[in-house]
């Protein structure tokens, strides 16, 4: 091998490394607390049905959720607060019957964070306690008290069985 | 991919030990051989070494020439190398960069300490992210091993697998955040400055070799290696690493110029005495 091949042969190698793309972010672009709908008293999945979700204090009290059968919700946390409520109105699957109207609150600590080259710097939230009616919800589990980008289940709401 | 494996065929097919051959004897390049079994005529191991094997092993069995190769000192050379492939990327790029200086003492042609110190820092705003990340200047090391897989022939031309294991410790900032949250309608900013951290890595190496001109050489080599482990900052970890580069990845590269101190005189860059026959009749002790 010649010191021509040599050279040849390195610069193949350094355009095959700088032609390495990087995957890109494949968590959340943001640490959203995902909750998870359980019956009361077992692990069994709940799918909610005409469940709206609104963030108390949304600008324009916009939804989170309208209407939608659902057995998981997205939950965004404010960063610069260190408390986001929100209202969850579900069922009334007929006009005649009444819909069931609960608040959930999450009470957190917004960590500063730099996650990845690829995801970037976010706030990770730390969960320190929860409060919620009980109309419809029997109880709730955070399973996760630290919300990152990882997509996974971070809050499990128990339903009260129908 | 494609361009991997060209080089990695180069590479292979440097490192071949040629099976046999036939060319014009030349003067050999040898400093000591160790003597073949009784029996054979030395000039069938003079033809040998010449690099004329074909007719060499049609007069001796094969396995009783294996044995025979130049056999170099305990202290064959030191080399002392500038790896610079970080920067002529970083012309082309990359957010990250860094030089380092090296020393390489071969021993026997075969085995080779190395010793690799250097600095490295980045920086990168990404378009489409919110935040700017440096990497002050940091320092690193390395150290390991080579074991040169052509150790039969001269130090002129070397395919090397080696072994290394580096450590650095390192600060870094990431400004300039901006977190947006779309539903509320809000955003917040800050900065995470003096992290400070500390990794080390192990890693191992194909790396090849060729003289210039005297005493001038340039090789390159391709790396895998790994996170031993790192200091996470609370919830933050660093990207850039000097020495190590990207975290995230495990393929690296080094291309480098030498220069080689020869510490046996006459061994490299090779003296054109004819010295083969008295070396190769007498018995050495390796």
């Amino acid at each position: 091998m010649t010191p021509l091949h040599t050279l040849l042969a390195a610069a193949a190698l350094a355009a095959a490394l700088t032609a390495c793309s990087s995957d890109g972010c494949t968590d959340n672009g943001s640490s959203l607390p995902l909750a998870a709908f359980y019956t009361s008293g077992s692990t069994q999945s709940l799918t909610v049905p005409n469940l709206t979700v609104r963030g108390i204090g949304a600008p324009g009290d916009s939804a989170l959720l309208s209407a939608e059968t659902v057995s998981q919700v997205y939950l965004p946390l404010r960063p610069g607060c260190d408390s986001t409520s929100f209202q969850l109105n579900y069922g009334g699957q007929s006009t005649a019957e009444a819909r069931t109207t609960d608040t959930l609150t999450l009470r957190y600590r917004a960590v500063p964070a730099f996650v990845s080259q690829e995801c970037g710097a976010m706030y990770v939230f730390e969960i320190g306690s929860w409060h919620a009616t009980a109309h419809g919800i029997d109880s709730v589990a955070i399973s996760d008290p630290v919300i990152t980008n990882a997509n996974r289940i971070a809050i499990k709401i128990y339903m009260r069985a129908q | 991919m494609a361009a991997l494996l060209a080089a990695a065929a180069a590479f292979a097919a440097s490192a071949q030990e040629p099976a046999g051959r036939r060319i014009t004897p030349v003067t050999p390049s040898t400093n000591t051989v160790k003597a073949p079994p009784k029996g054979i005529d030395d000039k069938v191991v003079e033809r040998y070494l010449s690099g004329d094997t074909l007719s060499a092993l049609a007069e001796a069995r094969a396995d009783s020439l294996k044995r025979v190769y130049p056999r170099y000192p305990l202290l064959t050379d030191v080399t002392f190398g500038i790896n610079f492939l970080d920067p002529v990327l970083a012309l082309f790029g990359q957010k990250y960069g860094g030089v380092d200086l090296s020393a390489t003492l071969n021993m026997w042609n075969r085995l080779q300490p190395v010793v690799e110190i250097g600095a490295g820092m980045a920086k990168d705003t990404p378009d489409d992210l919110n935040y700017t990340y440096r990497g002050k200047l940091s320092p690193y090391a390395r150290l390991g091993v080579n074991y040169n897989l052509r150790f039969k022939s001269e130090p002129r031309y070397m395919v090397v697998a080696g072994a290394r294991l580096g450590a650095s410790a390192f600060t870094y900032n990431v400004t300039g955040v901006t977190v947006s949250d779309g539903y509320w309608n809000e955003s917040e900013k800050f900065d995470l400055k003096g992290l400070k951290s500390h990794a080390l890595w192990a890693e191992v190496l194909l790396g090849l070799r060729v003289q210039l001109w005297r005493n001038l050489s340039m090789g390159w080599q391709v790396k895998w290696h790994k996170m031993l482990s790192y200091k996470r900052n609370g919830y933050s970890a660093p990207w850039y690493v000097p020495g190590y580069g990207n975290r995230e990845r495990s393929l690296t590269a080094g291309f480098s110029l030498y220069y080689t101190l020869p510490l046996s005189k006459g061994k490299w860059p090779k003296t054109d005495k004819p010295a083969l026959a008295p070396a190769a009749a007498q018995p050495q002790q390796q």
